[in-house]
């Protein structure tokens, strides 16, 4: 077998069993890998009614077969579970190295069930799997207990998964670390991981991947490796990070200012990705086998926080810790915020989404001082986030009660409906700092459909809206329509998201970087087919592959529509409906703007064939998809959705 | 001979998303059949006007206006 391992790992932490399962060909032809193989596990062996930190709940770790390949990027990991916050499907990938370990030490997927007795990791070296001891880790930021690992077994250069305290505090938004710095961000893996006493995954490959074609293959990643020579976004990333969008969120209005309250401010240059490379940047990081290399290094030299160092931040790090909670003015402060959210293993968007929600809550006089324990929620109040981050992280105080996410804090506090409008969720999960009104109306729309909840710019991933004008013809040629490139435009944009949708799915199964894919389409599907049936041996027509990708996203929102999720749930936080745009600086360009999710909808569904009233896919869709199965599941729930006593919205579930 | 009339075309064009609909029309005129039109779809606008000109719907100047100018000059001259 060439490409795959054909093995997953199936560990049990309530009993201690650790199995090994094949993966048939015909699987691993279904559901290519990483996601794929993950949204399987979950759809099949978590049911909807099941608490996500119930010990029989699971938690996957997947790879695809291009993983540890000499094809760019390709050391991604894709963590799936129920989430913890949104109650619904979810699921979060991560860079760094562990994915190509994972595939050397000879897996391709590992499911984690039960729950330890007492704090564990498990350590896989090969095909040698064991359950050790981590008493003495529990309470430790990831970068501690990575070299307590490593000095415990002896050895640097293996690469491990974490959680930090808040994980282990099952703050339902707790996320997951591989390499320290790499994070899964979303939908609270790490509390899941936290709640079955798992504090990570310590692994050692000695193996390699075997491939079909190793010439096929060497040409093929050599010439994508060339295409991005020069690319416009690669340098942009090389140079300054996610963070070189700082500037052009600013210019375009998608900046979130306050709780999204604006979408530009004249002082964002103070954190952007120019000015972090020329103050703070200590050095630059790639993930495995990357041609890209966007990853940052963070050292703070002055003020309270000088001395500080961290992996990091990423824009969607560092924008929910500092301009959406009204900090722009010293941009050290917003370094630290970030460090924070990283040593305690936060999802730093959710955080930031909490923190946020709460302090419009006390702008508007929905909460006092009473209620936080003291903490004046005041915009850009640095003294308190800071305190607030760690709270959260530790699960204190009016920390603990924001650890559950923005709707469920609203409801435990008693507040009233209106608290739920400055959530800016949608499924329960926040929105990243993208707003939907400047960046733009294909993102919007997928925030509104996307199978994670509310998603973050990576579900679809609209980079066609986001830098499409950046490589003139690119939309005509994948659309049939240039002026899809404007973000603020409904122009071409159901067709868009669903494109988008599919290919970033597919890209997921093959655990490759999305940056090296979607942003400038240097690497397109036929040539993610060329290197695939390379490695594989195998011959994947386009089709067939575009269609896994269908797959995989119809499997993922019958997961959510059989929780009841559908029509009515897919919108986005109503601030972007309903209040257009302020000006936030003079050289804004979507001042006014108001999202009109309503007019594209509709055709969505079209390009989906999922049915208008229910929002579930139809049963012949399902069919040519080879989802017989959830059609029969979803058979009975279609008309139970409709009924009067499920026609509220639902904010979030279980 | 025109596949859509000029009415048609109108119709077509003033439409801000027109993919679905272009391609829903050209299987009801049985240009596309249900596998080809689930295949452009996933593939993208470009699989659509590679499948017309080799189906000698476009002639090559065509095709190479509508790869250059998107949904504009093929709804043209799918009514020329
Ligand atoms: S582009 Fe950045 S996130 Fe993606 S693989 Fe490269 S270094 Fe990692």
């Amino acid at each position: 077998m060439y490409g795959w391992a054909g093995k997953r790992l199936r560990v049990n932490l309530s009993t201690g069993e650790i199995l090994t399962e094949p993966l048939s060909y015909e699987y691993r032809r279904k559901w290519i890998g990483g996601r794929g193989f993950n949204s399987d596990v979950i759809y099949n062996e978590v049911p909807p009614g099941l608490d996500p930190f119930d010990p029989e709940a699971r938690v996957c770790f997947g790879v695809g077969p291009v993983s540890g390949s000499a094809a760019p990027s390709t050391g991604r990991v894709t963590i799936t579970c129920k989430s913890p916050l949104t109650g619904g499907f979810g699921d979060s990938n991560m860079g760094g190295h562990w994915g190509a370990e994972l595939k050397y030490a000879g897996w391709d997927q590992i499911i984690i069930q039960g729950r330890a007795k007492n704090p564990v990791y498990l350590w896989i070296d090969d095909d040698n799997v064991e359950l050790r001891d981590a008493s003495h880790l529990w309470g430790k930021f990831p970068r501690e207990a990575d070299q307590m690992i490593k000095e415990e077994l002896g050895d640097e250069d293996i690469h491990i998964v974490l959680i930090g305290p808040a994980g282990e505090n099952m703050v339902r938004f707790a996320c997951t670390f591989n390499d320290v710095w790499r994070a899964a961000g979303r939908t609270g893996t790490g509390g899941v991981i936290g709640s079955k006493n798992l504090k990570g995954i310590a692994c050692r490959g000695s193996g390699t991947v075997k491939v079909a074609d190793p010439r096929a293959l060497l040409e093929c990643s050599d010439r994508l490796r060339q295409a991005f020579k020069g690319d416009i976004m690669k340098e942009g990333l090389y140079e300054h990070g996610s963070l070189c969008l700082i500037n052009v969120a600013n210019r375009d209005g998608w900046f979130p200012w306050k709780n999204f309250q604006g979408g530009a401010h004249p002082n964002a240059d103070n954190m952007s990705g120019e000015t972090h490379s020329t103050t703070v940047l200590k050095h630059r990081e790639g993930c495995y086998a990357c041609p890209i290399c966007c990853g940052r290094f963070t050292k703070i030299h002055d003020g309270k926080y000088a001395g500080e160092e961290f992996g990091g931040p990423e824009y969607e790090h560092a924008v929910p810790t500092g301009p959406r909670l009204g900090i722009i003015d010293d941009a050290n402060d917003i370094w630290h915020n970030a460090r924070l959210t990283n040593d305690y293993g936060l999802d730093g968007i959710e955080t930031g989404g909490a923190i946020g929600a709460a302090m419009e809550w006390y702008e508007k006089g929905l909460i006092t001082a009473k209620d936080t324990g003291g903490l004046e929620l005041t915009w850009g109040n640095e003294e308190v986030v800071d305190k607030l981050i760690q709270m959260i992280g530790r699960r204190e105080g009016f920390g603990d009660i924001l650890a559950d996410g923005a709707d469920r804090a609203a409801d435990k506090l008693g507040l009233p409906d209106e608290a739920h409008y400055y959530s800016i969720t949608t499924r329960g999960m926040t929105l990243p700092g993208d707003d939907p009104r400047g960046l733009g109306f294909g993102y919007g729309l997928s925030f509104a459909v996307g199978t994670r909840g509310g998603c973050d710019h990576l579900r679809s991933l609209c980079c066609l809206e986001l830098s499409g004008a950046l490589y003139p013809g690119l939309n005509t040629k994948l659309l049939g329509d240039e002026r899809a490139n404007r973000p603020v435009t409904t122009v071409g944009k159901p067709y868009m998201v669903y494109y988008e949708e599919n290919q970033k799915t597919t890209t997921d199964c093959l655990n490759v970087c999305c940056f090296t894919t979607h942003w400038s389409y240097a690497v397109t599907t036929p040539d993610q087919i060329e290197y695939l049936n390379a490695v594989t041996g195998l011959d994947f027509t386009e089709e067939e592959f575009q269609e896994v990708g269908e797959r995989i996203f119809n499997l993922e929102r019958s997961y959510w529509n059989r929780l009841m999720s559908g029509a009515r749930e897919d919108t986005v936080p109503e601030r972007f409906l309903k209040e257009p745009m302020p000006q936030g600086v003079e050289y804004q360009t979507n001042v006014g703007a108001v999202f009109p999710l309503n007019n594209l909808l509709k055709k969505y569904y079209e390009y989906r064939d999922w049915d208008p009233a229910t929002g579930f896919p139809s049963e012949k869709k399902l069919n040519v998809l080879k989802l017989d199965y959830v059609a029969k599941d979803l058979a009975p729930l279609r008309s139970k959705y409709l009924s009067e006593p499920e026609k509220k919205k639902k904010k979030y579930y279980h | 001979m025109a596949v859509m009339t000029k009415a048609e075309a109108k119709k077509f064009l003033e439409l801000d998303d027109r993919m679905i609909d272009i391609l829903n029309f050209l299987k009801a005129k049985s240009i596309l059949d249900e596998e080809t039109h689930r295949k452009i779809l996933l593939g993208g606008y470009f699989r659509l006007i590679e499948y017309l000109a080799k189906k000698n719907m476009l002639k090559k100047k065509q095709a190479d206006d509508a790869l250059e100018n998107g949904f504009d000059s093929l709804i043209k001259a799918l009514a020329s």
